[in-house]
């Protein structure tokens, strides 16, 4: 569970790295280069998120619905941070 | 930047090892197995197929980068398949861990073992042929 939080966060930070600073210095400088790195950074780290809590739902037995909000919220911006206060903490 | 042809290998023997992790992990969560097995093949997962499952994607997202292959119409329907795979191996994963713990998979993965070579056809059929 220690990993599936740690991941949450880092997704999350990933997310807001990639919306609020890489996106506008593409479009609003003309350098790309953030987005080249955070948004396959981000990519990977919502991979590895939505692994987890496959893993984590079979486990524990969460209901199937629990665990595709939890995946569809990943992919909301700041909801990974409310997500990891809500998981047990074991 | 290593060169493309090199990551291209590289991606494939990960897939390799992903694949034959994923399907080992499928059959011994279908058929019951000793706890020794499961110990082992929980191992054989941690050590082995969980970092080729991680190389696979950070080598399948460079590629697509510097392959330039996003206006691909195959990529996303590979994509899909790759997904699948990969969530199918996250359950299978938690599932040895309850299969351990003395407790029963859920028992939709008796079919895994049948999704692995429906979704490695997919993806090798679209990878060679690149049909749109």
């Amino acid at each position: 569970m220690l990993l599936l939080r740690a991941v949450a966060l880092l997704e999350a930070i990933a997310f807001l790295l990639l919306l609020f600073v890489a996106v506008p210095l593409k479009h609003l400088t003309g350098t790309p280069e953030p987005v080249l790195v955070l948004g396959p950074v981000h990519g990977i780290a919502f991979l590895a998120y939505a692994w987890l809590i496959g893993r984590e739902a079979v486990d524990r037995s969460w209901p199937a619905g629990r665990a595709l909000w939890l995946i569809i919220a990943g992919l909301i911006p700041l909801a990974p941070f409310f997500i990891v206060r809500s998981l047990p903490a074991k | 930047m290593p060169d493309y042809s090199l990551l291209k290998i590289l991606h494939a023997i990960a897939a390799t090892l992903t694949v034959i992790g994923i399907l080992m992990s499928a059959f011994a969560v279908a058929k019951p197995q000793p706890a020794t097995k499961l110990a082992a093949m929980r191992k054989w997962d941690l050590f082995v197929t969980v970092p080729a499952l991680v190389l696979v994607w950070i080598l399948g997202v460079t590629l697509t980068i510097e392959g330039n292959w996003f206006p691909s119409g195959w990529l996303p329907l590979k994509l899909v398949f790759v997904l699948g795979l990969s969530a199918l191996h996250g359950m299978l994963a938690g599932s040895l861990k309850r299969l351990q713990r003395g407790q029963p998979a859920p028992a939709f993965l008796r079919f895994a073992p049948y999704l692995v070579i429906v979704c490695v056809v997919a993806i090798v059929a679209l990878v060679e042929t690149k049909p749109f």
